[in-house]
């Protein structure tokens, strides 16, 4: 189970409201390399994992991806809150706001629903760890794109954590994986 | 401390505990990041106790006024806090 913290992984404050930059930080809240799809993606994976550390891994990453899809939903509200009327009809966020008003929703950038399709269980833990490297990797590149067209100081502060932590996450996986492949044991790979 | 301040501490601490965290899952018997973690550990449990005796739950679970059950009360998180 999970307990809730009344507390942010990392604080978000925004001072100005952007809601162009919104609809494009949005994409790490529903898009296919966002924190739901990560979450969702090893929290799901760690029923088939064959030993303690990965069961340990994929549970406290899934976890800490939890942490992250809210700081990423708090930067979307705090971005859209006070934005006027005209700023949101005149960026890429008026289509949004048709159906969800400043709230958050899962979407991506281009207002495509949260899909489950963005994540892969194998049950085969070298294809699963294999995959959540390329997901963190992804997830990365996202941040980076973010950064390049962001001049938000209180937003851009916000993103390089969380671009840190894809970084960090990647590293662990690796060490996974590696472990897992240099044990050999063979009913590990069949997929029960 | 303000309630800022010591919120941004808690959050420094419980970071360095969640990343000590992930290192052992991969390297379980590193006998220094298990000092480390316990270190972490506790100064946040520590951090937490001081910051829900002077501002209010963390959890539930804290929640301790007779009066109003003060888990509701705001802020929450995704509240601008500036």
């Amino acid at each position: 189970m999970w307990n809730y913290q009344k507390k942010l992984q990392y604080p978000v404050n925004i001072k100005n409201p952007n809601p162009k930059l919104a609809s494009y930080v949005c994409t790490q809240y529903g898009g296919p390399n966002g924190e739901l799809s990560a979450s969702l993606r090893y929290l799901s994976q760690r029923y088939s994992m064959p030993d303690a550390m990965t069961k340990a891994l994929l549970t406290d990453i899934g976890t800490e991806e939890l942490a992250h899809l809210e700081i990423v939903g708090t930067i979307v509200r705090q971005l859209a809150k006070c934005a006027s009327d005209e700023e949101i009809e005149n960026s890429p966020f008026g289509a949004y706001f048709m159906n969800h008003g400043r709230g958050v929703y899962p979407a991506d950038s281009n207002g495509m629903p949260f899909n489950a399709l963005a994540l892969a269980v194998t049950a085969d833990p070298i294809a699963d760890l294999t995959e959540n490297l390329a997901a963190e990797q992804k997830a990365r590149v996202v941040y980076d794109n973010i950064l390049k067209v962001s001049d938000d100081p209180d937003v851009n502060d916000v993103v390089k954590f969380l671009r840190q932590r894809e970084i960090v996450h990647f590293q662990r996986f690796g060490e996974a994986l590696d472990q897992i492949q240099n044990k050999r044991l063979p009913k590990m790979y069949c997929g029960k | 401390m303000t309630r800022h301040e010591l919120l941004n501490k808690i959050s420094a601490y419980a970071f360095a505990e969640k990343e000590w965290n992930l290192y052992l899952d991969t390297h379980p018997t590193d006998k220094e990041a298990i000092k480390k973690h316990k270190a972490m550990a506790e100064k946040t449990k520590e951090l937490v106790k001081e910051y829900e005796k002077n501002f209010g739950p963390l959890t539930s679970m804290s929640a301790d006024d007779p009066d109003k059950f003060n888990w509701i009360c705001d802020p929450w998180p995704w509240d601008n806090q500036k």
